[in-house]
């Protein structure tokens, strides 16, 4: 080995654990205090909003693909997805009713190929309201890192299986809200969405979750 | 008062010229070839052609072209997004996913092959595989052809170029102003099975293009959003 290539190696031994501090999952230690929180944090949020910024990892064209817009939920299950980019549309759900609207034009939505997202819908509305825990549907597995508590759910349901390989939840330890989801398919290709700038319990008013 | 008509007459031009092209290919669509000429004893394109006036998709793509795709069959409309990209000038990697971002199917056509890596169960028939493919080899065949095609017709502002495989004949219009194509015609027989027309190109590649079945009442249109972009987000 020539001296720069040893020179190299040294360098990202020496480096790599300082990167990676923060960022390593570990078992998380107290799991009961960490659903208690999110227990109580469920019952003092009525509304969340803020933005989001998706990002598609795509194997086969080894590229990326960046969404943005922002984000609105409303107790008990009332969910609007905003995306500004790469093209502007609405994916409103209330009360299990599914709305989009692409410009200007209202539709339903198609749930057959949009198993994942609505299953995505369902946890974060399950997450906010306290009974995520309580699904039958995923094993969990329970991680932290410093600055966040991590589930590792992995679907029980074989019909499931062919569209969700693991979901990543990562809960900010400052407030238990969602900063960071993480969507594995069987085909390789992720989805990950971070959470930002979110206020809790600010007024949204009833029509943001009406779609005409 | 004339400088108000100048500015009038210009605002109404740009938008004129682009009402009169879109008017122009419904013209090209709706009556030019409704009644085609015999396809028999076509004159080989000549030592003048070059493979670009048959290709849709211009070939040294670097980055991946993402198209908005709304699908309308019958009275139903779909939204989803297309990624296009190309390995090494011959296999062309397309991947559909929903306006969210779920994977729907990634498949790689080739001169000789289709190959579909991953698909949900929602589309994985074989006729609808088989329309999908039908669909890429049509705008492809200029970038997979090595013969000539045909000239079909040809005058100052379009030459129209013709390959034909069996009972099948695809046409190609290519636009001497544009140096694009614009309108690509399928035909079994006499029969127009497949139209694909582009409104609007974008740095050589189609920007704004729809692919209609009219026996099956399918239309499929495409625009481009942006070539995706190396950004990362963390």
């Amino acid at each position: 080995m020539n001296p720069f290539k040893k020179y190299c190696l040294f360098l990202s031994v020496l480096l790599l654990p300082a990167l990676s501090v923060g960022q390593e999952l570990k078992p998380m230690a107290d799991t009961s205090a960490f659903v208690k929180g999110l227990d109580q944090f469920s019952e003092s949020t009525q509304t969340i909003q803020g933005d989001f910024i998706q990002e598609k990892k795509l194997k086969m064209l080894n590229d990326k693909v960046i969404s943005k817009g922002k984000l609105y939920f409303k107790k008990e299950n009332k969910l609007r997805w905003e995306y500004d980019e790469p093209f502007s549309y609405i994916i409103a759900l209330n009360n299990g009713k599914v709305m989009m609207k692409d410009e200007g034009k209202v539709t339903g939505y198609d749930a057959g190929t949009n198993k994942l997202f609505l299953e995505l819908n369902d946890i974060l509305i399950t997450c906010i309201n306290g009974n995520i825990f309580r699904s039958k549907k995923f094993s969990f597995r329970f991680l932290e890192t410093d600055k966040s508590n991590v589930a590792e759910m992995t679907p029980l349901n074989s019909a499931m299986k062919n569209f969700i390989d693991r979901i990543v939840l990562y809960f900010d330890k400052t407030d238990f809200t969602v900063s960071k989801v993480e969507m594995m398919e069987p085909s390789q290709n992720s989805t990950i969405i971070f959470f930002k700038n979110k206020k809790l319990n600010a007024d949204i008013p009833e029509k943001y979750f009406i779609l005409n | 008062m004339h400088r108000f008509l100048n500015c009038f007459n210009k605002l109404i031009s740009q938008h004129r010229l682009a009402e009169i092209r879109v008017l122009l290919l419904f013209c090209l669509i709706s009556f030019a070839s409704c009644t085609p000429k015999a396809f028999k004893n076509l004159n080989s394109a000549g030592a003048a052609f070059s493979r670009e006036q048959t290709e849709l998709f211009r070939s040294g793509l670097k980055e991946s072209l993402v198209y908005k795709t709304v699908i309308n069959y019958k009275d139903k409309e779909f939204s989803s997004l297309t990624y296009f990209n190309v390995l090494n000038d011959s296999v062309f990697k397309i991947i559909l996913l929903t306006s969210f971002g779920n994977t729907l199917l990634e498949a790689e056509v080739s001169r000789t092959t289709f190959k579909v890596n991953n698909v949900i169960s929602y589309l994985n028939r074989k006729p609808i595989l088989r329309l999908l493919e039908n669909d890429w080899r049509l705008m492809l065949a200029g970038n997979f052809n090595i013969a000539l095609p045909a000239v079909y017709s040809e005058d100052e502002l379009m030459t129209v170029f013709n390959y034909t495989a069996g009972r099948t004949n695809n046409l190609y219009h290519y636009s001497k102003i544009d140096n694009s194509i614009v309108l690509i015609e399928s035909f079994k027989g006499k029969s127009r099975k497949i139209i694909v027309a582009v409104v609007s190109t974008k740095d050589a590649q189609p920007e704004i293009f729809s692919i209609e079945h009219p026996s099956l009442k399918l239309k499929i249109s495409m625009s481009l959003l942006k070539k995706v972009s190396n950004d990362t987000v963390e």
